[in-house]
Parts: C-alpha cells; structure tokens; sequence
C-alpha cells in the first residue's frame, strides 16, 4: 500500500503559529505533526509516500527530503493553486498504481492502517473511510451507514439532535486505485463535496471502518494545545518515545539539564525535549511540553502549557494554559515578573530589537521633555483652576486616583482577577467632586451598566467647577506629572481605576443587568497589554459619540498594534506602523488636534 | 467606491468597497449598518471584506457595534473575506471568537 498526506493547509486559524511555520510542520510533543505521521505510516509498512504541499512547501521539503532519515520513500507534489482534496491526488494519479491510504497532514492520529486495509479487502470496498464515535458530531462530517457497514449518506456539521448517526469521518481514507477515473483532471474536486456523492450514486463499495484509535484534529489552537498535553498525558498509546523518565511521567531528553530540586517539587506529566535548560527553583505543573533548546530561568512558573523550541523564558516569568511560539524571548519586563494569560499566543522572533529600544528611547525622551514644557506653560492655569476649585468647594485641589500601571491578570474559572503584584500607583487630576465622593461609588455601582466606560450624565456627585474641568479635560492635565514620572506615556491605552479594572475583566463589556448578548470579555482584556498613556485612540477619535464597545475596540487595538512584533511588521503593514516613533508622533498630532478643536467648539 | 448592499436567499450581503476602512468612513457605516437593522428588519447579515486592506479600530468598532445590535434582536453579523493583515487583526484582538469569519461566500450564506 501506497501513502498519500495531504499537507498543503495554510493554517489560519492557527495564525500567528503558522506565520512562519506551515500547519503539518507545527511541532506536536516536539516533533513536527507530519513526523508522527511518517512515522505512523512506517510502522504500518508503507514504504512509498507522497505529500502535495502549498504553503510554505520549503519548509516540510528540507526537514524530510527523500525520507532517507525515516525510513521511507518520500516525494513531493506543490501545488501553486490548489485543487482541493480529490483534484491534488489525480494530478499525481501515475503514482497510485495499488491500492492507496490517504491521511490529512495536520490530522493525529495512532490508528492502526492494517487493520483498516484488511476491512477494506474483507469488504471488496473501493472507498473506505475511517470513522470513529463522538459524542458532539456539530463541528464534523457525519458519516451514516447500514448494518454491514456500508456507507448510505453523509451529513456535514448536524447538531446533535438532528444527527443521523454518530460516526464522524476522520479524513482517512483508503482508496483503490480506479477510484481516481472517477476525479476530472485539472478541475477543483473534492473527496467529501464531489467524490463521494458520486460514488454513492454510481453504487460503487464504500465503506466505513470505525475505530477507536486516537484522532484529532490540530486546526485551531485549542485542539494544538490539547493534542500535545494528550499525549504529554500518555492518552495516545506508542508516542511517548521520550529517552529517559527520570522521574514517573517526567521525560527528559539526555541532552537536557533540569535542576533536580525541579524534578522534586514539579507535577508531572512533562515532556523535555533535546538541549534543554530548566533552571533551580523552576515550578513546572504537568502537563507541559517543554521544546528543544528552552532556556527557562530560576523560579518561572509553566502551568499546562506548550513552548516551543528556542524559547527563553526569564526569571519569574509565569506561563499558564498557553502555547508559547517558537524562537520567543521573553524576559523579566519588570520587577514583579511578566504573566502570560490563559489563551495567549506568543509569535515568533520576539527578540527586542535595537530598533524597537531605539524608538522606546525616543518615545520616552519626547514624553517627559512634553510633559516637562506643559508643566511649566500651565503653571499658571493650574494656579487658577486650584483658586476655583478651592472657592467651589470644600476639600483638597487634586484628587489621587490609584491604577495600576500594567496590571497583570489571570483567570480563575470564568473570572478573572487584577493582579495585585506591583504597588498601585497615585496618579494626579483636578478634584471634579465631593469630597465624600469615593464612598458614594458602591452606591452608584448600579449605574456603571453599560460596562465601566459609560460616563454617568448630570452625576450628582461632580461639583460644579468639576464639570467644567471634565468638560474641557482640563481635569486630567496634571497627568502631565505622572508623564514626567515615567508612569504613563502621552500617547497609551487610558489606565483603569481598579474598581473599573475588575468589572471590566468581571463582566467583559456586559452590563449588570444583562447576561445576554455578545460578550466582548476576551476582546476588551486584551486593552491591559498596552502601555498606559494620556491619549489613545478613542481619546484622539471623537471621544463622547462613541459606544462601549467601541472605546473597548479602540483600547484594545491599539494594545494589539503597539505589540506587534518586528518580524511582522511587514506583514502587517499600515498596522505595525502604530508601534514606531513617526506612529507616535502622528498619534500625538492627532490627539492634539482633535483637542483644540474641541475646545474650539465650547 | 462605497457600500453595496444587496439580499441573497433572505441574508443581506453588504459589500464594503473601500480599500482603506478607516475613521472617515466608520460613522457613515454605523449609520448604514444601524439603518438596515433598526429600519429594514435584517437579522441575517454578512459583511464582505474582501477589498478591505486595512480597517482601523473605528472601522472594528463600527462592526462591533453593529453586532451589538443585531444580536438584541437575535439576528448575527457574520464575516466574509478578509485579506491577510485585516484577518491577522482579527485574530490578534480576538475578534475571531465575536464573529463568525468564512473565506467562501456559499458556505457564509449555508451557515445561517
């Protein structure tokens, strides 16, 4: 029996991973998914493979070439367009001159192909799938059969209730070789839309053959994810050909170093792979995959997750139910250790380049001389408003509002928490409100249902000066001091009070009252990666005609675009742009801009 | 260049014909998309993208908005074709997990 895996997928759902790498390549408990499958084909005797790729094909051609290092014959067919599954076998129809098995590239499986062919031939089929039981059959192809076996019709994605079977077709086919007179040339055909309709229809033997061999699909990040911590797990049975348990369920490469007092105090299960280095005082809670060449510093937390190889994580950096990429460095931002969050992505190649700490410099030098000027020209101003505040009511010139700079988060069930690591920090506006205004903040907590964007109209709370100053934002001015400080930038994402922090990250953008509707949760809290600043995109984009939702879009965009990374910044074009100092610069325009024509308006 | 919009099998296709979605043109299709919702009954819409190179956080918003809406009157907002870097945005702000994004317009117009 002859092999073909098909392996030309773009992967974009599991973008940024497959930015650089194409999907069959990924590793998956650190071996590219494509290896387990030749490897899966080797020991079912398949000598003769062929792949056809499409994406990236340089990159799956030099790590098997020929298939001498595997064991097999490998070769190659690119397709510049594809032609869909059934299409890119019969362009290449010559090679399958006996009875052939087809396999999906970024499919996992351990099923056993023997067994399967010996079905088909028992069975005289032409066309067999594999086809294995699931529970939830809403997100496959359903395949319905008759007490023999024998394939009757298919259904795509029905619901479980309108389900007429529960036999999910894995993508693993065999075919005899005749079948592929059936597939025109040079035309986009597929197995499941073209093929097999024709085949029920011309009653040729088809067959479906269940098992109960592992399978999964790594086509978005959660199922990357689950497969590698599967078979962490020991879940799928042959894969963990791991060199050496040094403790039960923990593998380590020999290559690799681990401290032992590690080995001791972690939760297994975790793979290592080679050349790695794990460092004292390093807690790593199973199950983890840890990828070649990792360099994880002294007392880093890793919690069920993957990291990929070339990946160097720094001192007390906590990584939880995350897929770390490839070629990631990430060190110690600051001093009280840098949290990844449930369902990051960390990309490629994020090494900070000079570039990138050049434009900090620049970035930084121009807030602080700004704010430095701003100061000084608005001294009198301030001595102004103070005299009104002061006259208006009773009570102190500036208000000090605690945020905290960048506050970590985490995820605790379905709530997330603010992380209180770092000392919240004081930062200096005009007081706009009663004295006694704090404590009537649980009271008027009812009135915050749009999310904890919504500015409340005629608050009672807010003096009659105070809403002049929030009015104009004169209120905000003596930001500028926190500027100076280094504790905010003039261009940022607005740094959250941390009551407003915690509803936000409490009830996404959901109001109290309102459970319904869409729940922008994962959106909005994307808005804590960004560098606090004085104005950001909402702030410079016609602030008070804006929604919720769309001053939570702009927060977190604008944290997106000044996090991305070099390596893409030509990829993604006009939104890497953000992230430089003209990006800046034009921003801070903008926001100047928009201000005086504010103020014109008044 | 502008919007078009047109009903195929009971789902309103609104088709952005703008290169560049960004602030100047956001408001105008808030207006457009609040008036198919509020004025025309849609609940069934898909938003094509695929001339789209670059929409900025307003543009998003405006979506989102949109969304926001629809689904009070249980309808759904669903994404067709978006080019690499507007695609990347999409999943990079997670927006991916609001909407439902489809790369072939028959499969986009089965799925409602």
């Amino acid at each position: 029996m002859k092999a073909m895996i098909l392996a030309a997928g773009v992967g974009s759902r599991l973008m940024p991973l497959t930015l650089t790498i194409p999907k069959p390549m990924l590793p998956v408990a650190n071996k590219p998914a494509l290896e387990h499958i030749v490897n899966l084909c080797k020991r079912n005797g398949i000598q003769k493979i062929k792949m056809n790729l499409h994406y990236l094909p340089e990159a799956v051609d030099k790590y098997f070439r020929g298939g001498e290092d595997f064991g097999v014959e490998i070769s190659y067919s690119i397709e510049k367009n594809l032609l869909g599954t059934a299409g890119g076998i019969k362009r290449i129809q010559s090679f399958f001159d006996e009875t052939f098995i087809v396999l999906s590239g970024d499919g996992f499986t351990n099923i056993d192909f023997a067994d399967m062919l010996r079905f088909h031939k028992e069975n005289n089929s032409k066309a067999t799938i594999a086809v294995k039981p699931f529970e939830d059959t809403s997100k496959f192809g359903v395949v319905v059969t008759d007490e023999n076996k024998a394939i009757k019709s298919f259904q795509e994605k029905p619901k479980k209730e309108d389900a007429l079977s529960n036999l999910v077709n894995l993508g693993i086919y065999i075919f005899e070789p005749e079948i592929l007179d059936l597939v025109p040339a040079k035309e986009v055909y597929d197995f499941g839309y073209n093929l097999f309709p024709d085949l029920l229809e011309k009653n040729i033997p088809f067959y479906a053959y269940e098992t109960d061999a592992y399978w999964s699909d790594i086509g978005s990040l959660e199922e990357y994810w689950k497969v590698n911590l599967d078979i962490a797990s020991g879940a799928v049975k042959d894969y963990a050909d791991y060199d050496k348990e040094v403790a039960k369920k923990i593998y380590v490469n020999t290559s690799s170093k681990i401290d032992k007092t590690v080995v001791e105090r972690s939760t297994p299960p975790i793979l290592i792979g080679k050349n790695a280095e794990i460092s004292k005082g390093v807690d790593l809670r199973g199950p983890v995959v840890i990828g070649d060449e990792v360099f994880i510093e002294e007392n880093a937390i890793i919690e069920n997750s993957v990291i990929l190889k070339n990946t160097y994580i720094g001192k007390g950096v906590e990584v939880k139910k995350s897929v770390v990429s490839q070629n990631y460095h990430m060190s110690v931002a600051n001093n009280f250790g840098t949290f990844i969050d449930d369902d990051a992505v960390l990309k490629s190649h994020f090494i900070i380049p000079f570039k990138t700490k050049f434009n900090q410099f620049l970035i930084r030098s121009t807030d602080r001389t700004v704010a430095f000027f701003a100061l000084l020209f608005l001294s009198p101003i301030f001595l102004l408003v103070a005299i009104l505040i002061k006259l208006d009511s009773k009570g102190p010139v500036f208000y000090k509002s605690k945020r905290l700079k960048s506050p970590a988060i985490e995820k605790k069930g379905s709530k997330w928490y603010v992380y209180f690591k770092e000392k919240p920090i004081n930062y200096y506006v005009f007081r706009t409100m009663y004295i006694d205004a704090d404590k009537r903040v649980k009271e008027l907590k009812n009135k915050y249902d749009g999310g904890p964007f919504v500015k409340i109209e005629n608050d009672p709370r807010v003096t009659k000066i105070g809403n002049k100053l929030r009015k104009t934002s004169i209120d905000e001015l003596p930001l500028f001091w926190n500027v100076l400080k280094g504790h905010m930038s003039l261009v940022g994402v607005w740094a959250l009070p941390i009551y407003e922090a915690q509803h936000l990250l409490d009830k996404g953008m959901k109001g109290e009252d309102t459970e319904e509707g869409m729940d922008l949760t994962d959106v909005a809290q994307l808005r804590f990666k960004g560098r606090p600043g004085l104005a950001g995109f909402w702030q410079a984009r016609g602030r008070s005609n804006l929604t919720a939702e769309e001053r939570a879009l702009h927060d977190s965009v604008q944290s997106v675009m000044e996090n991305i990374s070099e390596d893409d910044t030509d990829y993604l074009g006009e939104y890497a742009e953000f992230k430089s100092y003209r990006g800046y610069l034009k921003m801070l325009f903008e926001t100047f801009k928009s201000v005086v024509r504010r103020e014109g308006a008044i | 260049m502008s919007y078009s919009v047109s009903e195929i099998n009971g789902v309103t296709l609104v088709s952005i014909g703008y290169k560049r979605a960004t602030a100047d043109i956001a408001k105008e299709f808030k207006t457009l998309l609040f008036d198919l919702i509020d004025n025309k009954n849609v609940q069934k819409m898909l938003i094509d993208m695929k001339e789209v190179e670059f929409a900025d956080s307003s543009f998003l918003g405006a979506i989102v908005s949109g969304l926001k809406k629809i689904t009070a009157v249980k309808g759904d907002i669903k994404i067709l074709g978006l080019q690499p870097p507007v695609r990347a945005m999409f999943e990079l702000t997670r927006l991916y997990k609001v909407f439902e994004i489809f790369d072939n317009r028959d499969d986009a117009l089965k799925s409602f």
